[in-house]
């Protein structure tokens, strides 16, 4: 019995859910900001923009600072 | 009068003496368990586990192949790997935590402990073991190579690619033999220091050596090779690479463990979170040392580097890899040269020291104890250690082949690994109907893992594939993911449910 307890229990912690809706947000913004990246090739050319970086790069900079606040986000309000 | 070579390599044998001294120092408080020998009693806390998972992932890829990959494809590395470095740290939580709780509560050791056990199939183990141990050995030889190269540079080619690399590939299994994975943990977190020290170091000495600032170097660049600022691999094999590197290497053996060991999910979350902020920002200073490499290579430097010196390299070394150390070499302060090669040598070795540990642990536990299972505890550890050298050896002998690109290579291995993803995924995250059984799971891993390895560009050739069949590792992983996924779905739906 006790065994079959803690069995369900752990199952219970396994379930991916979305009760929080801060985790559907950010969910949502991190999988739109991967998905962007394809969009990178509309504007795959070497012009000079900020800095003298490409517009590629600056785009790729753009996302990846996107993904590390929603990850740091999620680990100070969504992840448990 | 010192000579240039004679301090770096000073400089390099001192810090591995360092590192046989904390691998040594963490047996002094070893406890003669596997749990204790491999997972650090489970007790890893924030620090340790961040860094020693951070700079288990980055190994020689991150300190040597991203430099020549940044030299000879551009920023086309930044936009791939700022997108799998943080998804490799959204998987270490969000497959990791599951794996821990599942782990803690079930007394997991290896990886196969928990396929075995949620699939109720030994032969899954077994089969898994031998899946990783051939994709593994590939991992293993990368660092092989890389420490060649480091060491055969930091000589001044006085001590040979091939004794360098035996030389420190034996100090490393040296280390995780006598203090076992506590060992790598602990020297882990030295490394993982100094690698990433090393690294912006080196960016920016190397940098405004020759540049004012950064909207120069990017100028030199434009009229070298405009090229090098754009995004060169077409989508699949970007995405390919994202979900090769992203994903496989976090669920390799060497990583999955990492997830026993943590202390709690609180230590699990804040360690994916860092870890993800560690991986990406390592590569801005490789992309700033790459980028020059690449103006430097079509210019020269006069006296000290000759135009064309990367084609001279990879001649030398099979690929060009060396391109980072051998710019570190000429171009900075011999002490200098002798701490950054230090941690472009922790790189690979704190990756190396995870993967002989862990594939010893793997083979030990889902192998040895299965043909003897009244096997002691002692017993199992003098048997870990063995495979420990045994493993650090194969690799070194695969390495002195000098089989090519550091980057390649790390792809199929990556690639195979991913393959266990579907298994895995079904295991730890519960669902309604079961989509995946044992018959599924190993007939999905054994499918995928033979497509990655059959018709990757470098390997197909052995298996007589044309070339034109073959793919390169990140693209052809994918589809093989993807057929993995299918074949498990299905064989699953045809035979019976699994317990």
């Amino acid at each position: 019995m006790l065994e079959r307890w803690c069995a369900l229990s752990i199952e219970e912690e396994l379930k991916v859910s979305f009760k929080n809706p801060l985790s559907i947000v950010l969910t949502l913004i991190a999988v739109v900001a991967y998905l962007l990246l394809l969009a990178v090739y509309q504007f795959n050319r070497p012009d000079p923009t900020i800095l003298g970086m490409s517009a590629p790069l600056v785009y790729a900079f753009t996302l990846w600072i996107i993904i590390v606040i929603v990850i740091i986000v999620a680990a100070a309000r969504v992840w448990g | 009068m010192v000579e240039a070579w004679q301090v770096v390599t000073t400089i390099l044998f001192l810090y591995l003496i360092f590192m046989i001294i904390i691998g040594y120092y963490s047996t002094k408080i070893l406890r003669k368990s596997l749990e204790d020998f491999y997972l650090l009693s489970r007790r890893a806390g924030l620090l340790v586990l961040f860094l020693a998972t951070a700079s288990t992932y980055h190994s020689a890829f991150a300190f040597l192949t991203s430099v020549a990959v940044f030299a000879t494809a551009g920023v086309t590395f930044w936009i791939g790997s700022f997108a799998w470095t943080t998804l490799a740290g959204i998987v270490g939580y969000l497959i990791g935590k599951r794996v821990y709780i599942l782990g803690k509560s079930r007394g997991y050791i290896s990886p196969s402990d928990l396929l075995a056990d949620r699939y109720n199939s030994e032969l899954l183990r077994v089969i898994t073991a031998i899946v990783w141990a051939i994709f593994v050995i590939g991992y293993i030889t990368v660092q092989a190579i890389g420490l060649g190269i480091i060491i055969s540079i930091g000589s001044g080619g006085r001590i040979s690619y091939e004794i360098g690399s035996l030389i420190l590939v034996l100090a490393a299994a040296l280390y995780v033999a006598i203090g076992g994975l506590r060992a790598a943990y602990w020297t882990d977190v030295a490394q993982g220091i100094w690698m990433y020290l090393g690294v912006w170091l080196a960016g920016l000495i190397i940098v405004y050596k020759f540049f004012p600032g950064i909207t120069d170097l990017f100028v030199a660049v434009r009229e070298v090779n405009p090229k090098l600022l754009t995004l060169n691999w077409h989508w699949q094999l970007l995405v390919g690479n994202i979900i090769v590197f992203g994903v496989g290497v976090m669920i390799l053996p060497h990583l999955w463990i990492k997830f026993y060991a943590a202390r709690d999910t609180y230590t699990l979350k804040w360690s994916s979170a860092l870890t993800a902020l560690y991986l990406s920002s390592f590569y801005i200073p490789a992309m700033l040392i790459g980028l020059t490499a690449a103006v430097l290579n079509a210019k020269g430097v006069p006296g000290i580097l000759e135009p064309g010196f990367i084609s001279a390299l990879t001649k030398a070394y099979g690929s060009a890899d060396a391109v980072m150390a051998y710019m570190i070499y000429t171009l900075t302060h011999p002490v200098i040269a002798g701490l950054l090669l230090a941690g472009a040598a922790a790189a690979a070795m704190s990756t190396l020291d995870s993967f002989i540990g862990s594939i010893s642990m793997i083979l030990t536990r889902d192998v040895y104890q299965k043909i003897n299972p009244k096997a002691s505890e002692s017993s199992l550890v003098l048997i870990s250690r063995i495979l420990i050298i045994l493993f650090a050896l194969i690799g070194w002998a695969l390495a002195v082949q000098r089989p090519g690109l550091i980057f390649d290579i790390v792809a199929i291995a990556a690639g195979g690994g991913l393959q266990v993803l579907p298994a895995l995924l079904q295991a730890v995250i519960p669902t309604k109907r079961q989509w995946i059984n044992k018959y599924g799971a190993i007939a999905g891993l054994v499918v995928g893992a033979l497509i990655v390895l059959m018709f990757t560009v470098q390997t197909a050739k052995y298996f007589g594939i044309p070339s034109a069949w073959a793919r390169p590792a990140g693209e052809i992983s994918l589809y093989a993911l993807i057929i993995n996924f299918i074949v498990a779905v299905i064989v699953s739906q045809i035979t019976k449910r699994s317990s």
